[in-house]
């Protein structure tokens, strides 16, 4: 094993719930844009909430644009947040600069999707998988580095490899064993699984599921594939143009969704035996989500949603749990705010 | 390295440079006469193959009657020396420059970006001969000259790299880890520039050395009676109809290395494309 000398013992059994990894309060965050004279702004994160647990899998799914990827560089500290908390291992980083952030960062690390472009070309596996050891200044070897490599499940024979010389899955296992090396406690996993053909998702699944067992590792999931999701999250929240729509465990959320637009996800996920399909049960959205830099008022589902009501078009829903549901939903047809829900401000 | 030797176009080049830095840095290896020793008996002779011509001058003397040979020899010495530790120090300049500018980007790229335009709209001739004229002419001038001269190259081809590489996602990774800023540019980038810009180097010491040479042939090189090859072109001008190998040995050793340089250059170009081969 390769834990380090000064990180913590971890394990499964640390208190899940009362330990959270990462917080994230109403972050919310914005770009400037112009249109050709017009100077406005991109709300790519609005108001999104949730917390991660010690060895839990909290993964975001949504099509693309609805800004998951840019909540995973808000987290990570690539994107500095417009507003909002962030508050990784109790330690708030929303505004911290990079140099303060040096030291925090072994915690949480970054899984990027395209295992091609996260590899400098001209490195040997050796080197990029030492180079986080290297930039923190810590002691490393080739046992080390072996030893990470042989946690993903690859062999020391590649250490002299190139990443050109490697298939994309063992690409994405040296990554993956690259953001092990400093022994965080959060990973960040954008799309890891994207870019792979489908057997070798799976085989990257399989890695990212031993690793979590025994590492007690909190991953937070950014995905497309709710297939994927259903396989590996613990909790799922569900966005759409940059909110979370939805919220709560996969057998929650996947077994009964609420939200309309979380319905249209589920129905939309392959089912291998042809006898169970059913083609009338299959909901297929109209249109593109509207722009994030002229959101609609009212909820932002509503241009496309089939129920939509007038109502829909001028309150906003807040991400609270319903009469008739036992998880948040942001939408005002599932029933009035029960209990205390998280409110979200329109 | 091995890989780089088995293009020909590298390995012709690197040997043929490396064989005339031996026969200019050793001339007493072909001929033993001085330079700038004048005997003016045997003004004029030519070279030991032709009638009239003698072993004692193997490419046969000068109107003061200096040894071709040996001046062509010690000539290569100046301009050799001017071209290679001037393309360096613009090579140098110009990745420092680029870096910069690149990474950085907002006002810094900006003034490097206008300095640079300005500068290739700026006639270099103009400057050299005021420069010249104010501080004269001396071979650190020359140096300096010609290393402002070909800062333009090195620089462009850095800044655009380093900007390309600065959205790659191997970056955004290193920041992740925590890396500087120094980190980034010294093992992600530098690493990669610097391929080009050797390129761009030996293509530089050819060209340099040509210009060089044109400054040598207008006055505006090393003082007489030094030796360059540039200044023997000068020198042999006036006798070109009676006396041709005057200008023909050092002209032909100036075509040489450029057409070596360039050789080398180009099989460099062709074997680190390390872009090409990763993808």
């Amino acid at each position: 094993m390769t834990s380090l000398p000064d990180s913590p013992p971890r394990g499964v059994d640390q208190a899940p719930a009362s330990d959270p990894v990462l917080r994230v309060e109403r972050l919310r965050k914005t770009f400037p844009v112009s249109l050709g004279r017009r100077r406005t702004t991109l709300h790519a994160v609005d108001e999104v909430s949730f917390t991660i647990s010690r060895g839990e899998t909290y993964a975001l799914v949504g099509e693309s644009g609805c800004g998951k990827s840019s909540v995973a560089r808000c987290v990570t500290r690539l994107h500095e947040p417009t507003d909002g908390l962030v508050e990784v291992l109790g330690t708030d980083v929303t505004h911290l600069s990079r140099r303060e952030l040096r030291p925090l960062r072994p915690g949480f690390q970054l899984v990027f999707q395209d295992p091609f472009s996260s590899l400098d070309p001209s490195h040997t596996v050796a080197a990029l998988v030492s180079e986080p050891l290297r930039v923190q200044r810590r002691p490393h070897d080739r046992d080390l580095v072996a030893g990470l490599l042989a946690e993903v499940g690859l062999g020391p024979e590649l250490l002299k490899r190139r990443p050109h010389e490697l298939s994309g899955g063992q690409r994405q296992r040296v990554v993956i064993a690259r953001s092990l090396a400093l022994g965080p406690d959060l990973l960040v996993l954008d799309e890891p699984v994207a870019a792979l053909d489908a057997s070798v998702q799976a085989q990257v699944i399989n890695v990212l599921r031993d690793l979590q067992r025994r590492r007690g590792l909190a991953y937070l999931f950014i995905s497309h594939d709710l297939g994927v999701v259903a396989n590996l999250a613990d909790r799922i929240g569900v966005m759409y143009l940059g909110r979370i729509v939805e919220e709560g465990t996969v057998e929650e959320v996947l077994g009964a969704p609420q939200h309309p637009y979380t319905q249209a996800l589920v129905s939309a996920i392959p089912v291998s035996d042809p006898a169970q399909r059913d083609s009338s049960a299959r909901i297929r959205l109209q249109g593109e989500p509207p722009s994030p830099i002229d959101r609609p008022t009212g909820c932002s589902f509503a241009p496309r949603c089939w129920l939509a009501e007038d109502r829909c078009r001028t309150e906003t829903p807040a991400l609270v749990r319903r009469a008739g549901t036992d998880h948040p939903v942001a939408c005002l047809l599932t029933g009035d705010p029960v209990g205390a829900g998280r409110p979200v401000a329109g | 390295m091995s890989r780089l030797l088995r293009q020909p176009a590298v390995a012709v080049g690197l040997l043929g440079l490396l064989a005339l830095l031996v026969l200019v840095s050793f001339p007493g290896l072909v001929t033993d006469h001085g330079p700038n020793t004048q005997t003016l008996s045997q003004r004029l002779v030519p070279p030991a193959w032709m009638d009239g011509g003698s072993s004692e001058h193997l490419l046969g003397t000068d109107h003061l009657g200096r040894d071709i040979a040996a001046r062509t020899l010690h000539g290569g010495r100046v301009s050799l020396l001017v071209g290679f530790v001037a393309a360096t120090a613009a090579s140098v300049l110009g990745i420092l420059l680029g870096l910069v500018a690149g990474y950085r980007g907002g006002w810094v790229d900006r003034v490097v970006t206008e300095a640079a335009n300005v500068w290739l709209a700026f006639p270099f001739l103009v400057l050299a001969i005021a420069t010249v004229a104010v501080v004269g002419s001396d071979l650190s001038v020359l140096v300096v000259l010609l290393a402002v001269a070909a800062w333009v190259t090195p620089t462009a081809i850095t800044r655009a790299a380093t900007a390309s590489l600065r959205g790659e996602d191997y970056v955004h990774a290193a920041i992740g880890m925590g890396a500087s800023d120094t980190h980034i540019l010294r093992s992600h980038v530098l690493r990669t520039v610097m391929a080009p810009n050797l390129v761009v180097w030996t293509l530089t010491v050819g060209t340099l050395v040509v210009i060089e040479g044109a400054l040598s042939f207008l006055g505006l090189g090393v003082r007489p009676p030094t030796a360059s090859w540039g200044s023997m072109l000068n020198d042999g001008r006036a006798y070109l109809e009676t006396a041709w190998w005057l200008v023909a040995f050092p002209g032909a050793a100036l075509t040489l290395t450029v057409a070596l340089t360039n050789l080398l250059g180009d099989g460099l170009r062709d074997a680190l494309d390390v872009r090409t081969e990763s993808r």
